[in-house]
């Protein structure tokens, strides 16, 4: 049966909302020697292409969400500007250097706010951005660090952003503890599969949640909701 | 002869969750005065936000319609402090239920918008997400209140923040509409330019000419709750969807006096 209301036209030119977040990978030279056999850095390098295989699946997700890249090593370096899934390429990663963590964290954010009034000037909605840190050692930018930690702190208090930092075995997890304000998650084994998939999950997650839904996301240490 | 019908429909993402739909409407019309209409979106994150979108509906109804049995505002002053007086009310009333349910407010936490078209005003009071939208003159539809939102595309205002009546979006005009939608933002998203607060006049031309089609409200309602399930609105958003329109059939109905 014909219904009147079928021939209401719809408006098609609203963007879709995007949900951004700077993935921090710790490029520093010891992400180069192999842990029982292991190279972590190769190991990233194929983490970040499960990651953006996983949200290049997802219809959703690989409109909405925004990806960029930010490594720390012998210097900070934005590796991939934000951009969809799809179009992701953060090449083969390569290890050297010392690790200035606080300095990529600071980068980190400035490039979040950067990007905040890029969606703002093009009337482009948006979730709350993320910032996920990957690191196998311990801050080697004393003063900045500190000064990251303290920003990190006050902008997830004024709910600007959300922070998730992850250590491999080896790493300073005492540091991140005073970076992060929710706990740190350890990788073992270099095993980056897992910590990518709850990523990859999360992103999804939140990029179709609806107003004022509170989230669940589930971590590997258990439940984290987020109002 | 004033009007109204509208539906709500819950979107795939709720159905997945097992989860009701949060949206409720409602609309009262007085004949001599004109339509009062309430549309409530029970937000995502409030457990029992269901209950709490149609008792903010029923209550701010239910405040409207016994005000107006008593006097019926002669001014756009009136008008407002007789919408305030509903917002107030509505609220009271989920505050009321969380209370009685021994439950936090916030778990039945929705949006609200509440309109009194008539033949001389229209008022509005609007918290949180969603829009009304009014058929201006020439037929172009107009934005009369695009609510409130936070600064993330997943934050709201709800009824039971301690601050949400002064983040209520509250109007009043004594150039009224012929016309006017009220709806949620699962059905804003395709119904309007969202950053230009614009509507798209295509999209509301058979809601307008339903108002004159003579056909009952209920006819309406039921029509409209199917094409609101439809797949076309399936593949544009997961979320809970609701029109309610509410107006003055404009041109004579055949058998009425010329």
């Amino acid at each position: 049966m014909e219904n009147r209301f079928d021939t209401s036209e719809f408006d098609t030119s609203n963007p879709e909302p995007r949900c951004p977040c700077v993935v921090l990978v710790d490029t520093s030279g010891s992400m180069g020697q192999a842990v029982a056999g292991k190279v972590p850095i190769e190991a990233l390098n194929q983490g970040l292409v499960n990651l953006r295989a996983a949200l290049a699946e997802d219809d959703l997700a690989a409109l909405r969400v925004d990806l960029a890249i930010v490594g720390f090593g012998d210097s900070v370096r934005t590796i991939q500007d934000f951009t969809s899934p799809l179009d992701w390429q953060p090449g083969i990663l390569q290890a050297a250097g010392a690790t200035p963590m606080g300095a990529a964290v600071l980068q980190a954010m400035d490039l979040l706010e950067a990007r905040k009034q890029t969606y703002r000037e093009n009337g482009v909605s948006y979730f709350r951005p993320w910032i996920f840190v990957i690191t196998d050692g311990q801050p080697t930018d004393g003063a900045v660090f500190a000064t990251a930690c303290k920003r990190v702190h006050e902008a997830e208090a004024g709910k600007k952003l959300l922070l998730f930092a992850v250590g491999t075995e080896g790493a300073d997890m005492k540091a991140l503890d005073q970076l992060s304000p929710r706990r740190p998650l350890l990788v073992s084994d270099l095993d980056f599969k897992g910590m990518f998939q709850w990523l990859s999950a999360s992103l999804q997650q939140v990029s179709r949640s609806q107003p004022d839904e509170a989230l669940s996301l589930k971590s590997p240490e258990g439940t984290l909701r987020i109002a | 002869m004033w009007t109204a019908f509208g539906a709500s429909c819950a979107g795939t993402g709720h159905r997945d969750r097992d989860l009701p739909c949060q949206d409720a409407h409602s609309f009262l019309i007085l004949e001599n005065v004109g339509v009062m209409a309430a549309v409530a979106d029970g937000l995502g994150s409030a457990e029992r936000s269901a209950e709490g979108a149609r008792m903010a509906v029923d209550a701010a109804l239910a405040r409207l319609q016994e005000m107006l049995s008593i006097a019926v505002p002669a001014n756009g002053s009136g008008w407002s402090a007789l919408l305030a007086a509903a917002l107030d009310d509505s609220r009271s009333a989920v505050l009321a239920l969380a209370d009685r349910a021994g439950a936090p407010s916030r778990q039945f936490g929705s949006t609200l918008m509440v309109a009194a078209l008539t033949g001389s005003h229209l008022a509005v009071v609007h918290v949180g997400d969603g829009a009304v939208v009014g058929l201006g003159p020439g037929g172009l539809p107009g934005v009369v209140s695009g609510g409130v939102r936070g600064e993330y595309a997943n934050e709201t205002v709800s009824l039971t923040a301690p601050d949400s009546r002064e983040r209520a979006v509250q109007l009043c005009c004594a150039r009224p509409p012929r016309a006017l939608a009220l709806m949620t933002d699962g059905v804003q998203g395709v119904a309007m330019n969202m950053a230009a607060q614009v509507p798209w006049a295509g999209f509301f031309t058979p809601y307008w000419a339903s108002l004159n089609s003579g056909a009952a409200p209920e006819t309406l309602g039921a029509e409209l709750a199917t094409h609101l399930d439809s797949e076309r609105y399936r593949r544009r958003t997961d979320d809970d969807k609701t029109i309610l329109v509410l107006g003055r059939a404009w041109r004579p109905a055949p058998g009425d006096p010329a």
